[in-house]
């Protein structure tokens, strides 16, 4: 008696076949678990490789987060890393954000122009953070002393117009005083691009708590998690009751691929050189990058689309 | 007066019986008839046999209900990126058709210039669809349009998968094995037989075949786009128990 490896996804109306899927859940995991970073914006691009439609990929992405974050988000509840008034202002802004990105999404889904954003978005989000990372680590790894210069003059810049926003508060876990505007803005942001996206955005909101929002990297982490998880919850959420686009059963197979890869990764990680392991996910990012950009570029294997995703 | 008419309905009469006649000479039966997307469907084998006559070549077709497709024409922006420009309307183009030929098509075209062969193949869907579009190039869309459906898997030509029997009392049997792809919604087809001789059609038939979800696609697709609230909570919060229970496993300290 042989094993069936397919499995009919309804809601993508095709199937798949379940090892290929727990193998790129695993692979994204495992990269996961190394790096320390997000999958999700390596995950959505390789379902679309795969033959997801795009949309039903990115929907299927922000459940498959929504799994991932809750065990992290415990952990580090339970470790107390977690700045829960930053985070409830973050998740407001994310919440608004999340929303009104749901609402571009089906707007561009009766254009036709949907797919368009999410690679067009894609592309930039990859290009900024690949670039960047490469940057800091090739940076890292010859010396530091470009680094501390640039910093300190964007710093007094910065803090002038942090200080000039009104409403004022302390959060008092990552000892920082800021404008409740700062954690709420930034919040919206995130969230219009984790549901255009399908990702948590922890690759955006872990550089944006560390370097505009001056908080400690330990209680970034747990933060971003909590952050992260209700996001993608009110994502998740929205996308299946709007937009018909939560494959769940997919979601499930990538949560456990990526659970059991990142358990691996993680151990992997912690053998390994950390500025090496930096140039080589900004490498990966840029490998994924390119091929968005080259789908933009390069003529089209077929000149015609469907309105209304897949 | 009475005459005509009696003339009339016998001309009728003669004419609906030799279309019967003509219609009786190909034999069509196709099992399943019913097919169902489980949980591990993966396309299906339809097989369809029957009897046409001795000297004919049969083309088998599976297709499904005739439909309008909302699609935007690729172009370039700026001219430097490819994104969706143009409106298109394709109205009533099947969703799904694949042509089976026991000989290759090209060779069944020789005779009668290959008008009955060519209106039976991909290019003559377009014989009875419309495209409304505004201003772009039509002939041209409905390749593209072929070529879309061609890489979905729901638009296909094949030759060589239908194998005749013995002729007997100027009759042949045939088998054909028609394979359905996993990209197939539920619906109502039919199976098509068109039997060929000197590049005309000579009989024909077909059978309706049934395509239905059962089980958990069946049951996944009637919460997800029935009770879309229901399915959207559900679909977090077994996210969220699947993360704890798998956190729990592992004692996962968890990356993000």
């Amino acid at each position: 008696m042989s094993i069936p490896l397919n499995l009919y996804l309804p809601i993508a109306g095709n199937s798949v076949n379940i090892v290929a899927i727990l193998g790129l859940g695993g692979a994204v995991g495992l990269l996961s678990g190394i790096f320390g970073v997000g999958g999700g914006f390596l995950m959505t691009p390789l379902l679309i490789m795969l033959g997801i439609p795009p949309t039903v990929a990115a929907a299927s992405d922000s459940n498959q987060i929504v799994g991932a974050s809750t065990s992290g988000t415990l952990a580090h509840f339970r470790l107390g890393n977690v700045d829960f008034r930053m985070g409830w202002l973050l998740l407001i802004g994310g919440v608004i954000g999340g929303t009104g990105g749901v609402q571009i999404i089906k707007i561009l889904r009766r254009l036709g122009n949907a797919d368009f954003l999410i690679t067009v978005t894609y592309v930039l989000m990859l290009g900024i953070i690949g670039s960047y990372m490469f940057m800091e680590s090739l940076q890292a790894m010859r010396n530091q002393k470009a680094q501390t210069a640039e910093p300190s003059k964007q710093e007094s810049f910065y803090v002038r117009t942090t200080r000039s926003l009104p409403w004022q508060m302390e959060f008092k876990r990552s000892g920082v005083r800021l404008s409740v505007l700062m954690p709420l803005v930034l919040g919206i942001l995130v969230g219009i691009l984790a549901a255009i996206m399908g990702v948590g955005g922890g690759f955006i909101m872990v550089p944006v708590m560390v370097y505009l929002l001056r908080m400690p990297m330990h209680v970034v982490v747990g933060t971003s998690l909590f952050q992260i998880l209700f996001t993608c919850v009110n994502v998740t959420f929205m996308q299946a009751w709007e937009n018909h686009t939560v494959d769940f059963i997919l979601a499930l197979l990538l949560l456990i691929g990526s659970s059991v890869g990142a358990q691996l990764g993680a151990r992997v990680g912690k053998k390994l050189h950390g500025d090496q392991l930096k140039i080589l996910l900004a490498s990966l990012v840029l490998i994924v990058m390119f091929k968005m950009l080259y789908q933009l570029l390069a003529r089209p294997a077929v000149l015609l689309a469907y309105i209304g995703g897949h | 007066m009475k005459k005509k008419s009696i003339l009339f309905t016998t001309v009728l009469f003669l004419f609906a019986f030799t279309s019967i006649f003509a219609q009786d000479t190909a034999q069509l039966s196709v099992t399943p008839q019913l097919v169902e997307i489980g949980t591990f469907f993966d396309g299906a084998s339809l097989i369809a046999t029957g009897t046409v006559p001795a000297t004919s070549h049969v083309v088998v077709r599976f297709l499904g209900s005739s439909c309008d497709l909302h699609m935007k024409q690729k172009g370039k922006l700026f001219g430097i990126m490819w994104m969706n420009l143009a409106s298109l309307i394709f109205r009533g183009v099947p969703n799904v058709c694949i042509v089976s030929s026991a000989k290759d098509f090209d060779s069944l075209a020789e005779a009668n210039e290959g008008f009955a062969v060519n209106s039976l193949r991909l290019a003559g869907i377009k014989d009875n669809a419309r495209i409304e579009s505004n201003g772009s190039d039509q002939t041209k869309a409905f390749e593209e349009l072929i070529k879309l459906k061609n890489l979905e898997g729901l638009y296909l030509e094949t030759s060589g998968n239908i194998s005749y029997g013995e002729a007997d009392n100027g009759q042949k049997s045939f088998r054909a094995q028609i394979h359905v792809p996993s990209r197939l919604s539920p619906g109502s087809y039919i199976v098509e037989l068109t039997a060929l001789s000197d590049g005309k059609i000579v009989a024909r038939a077909e059978q309706p075949v049934k395509v239905n979800l059962v089980g958990f696609p069946a049951l996944l697709a009637n919460l997800a786009f029935g009770h879309s609230a229901l399915y959207g909570l559900l679909a977090t919060v077994i996210a969220l128990l699947a993360g704890l229970a798998i956190g729990m496993i592992f004692d996962s300290k968890g990356a993000h």
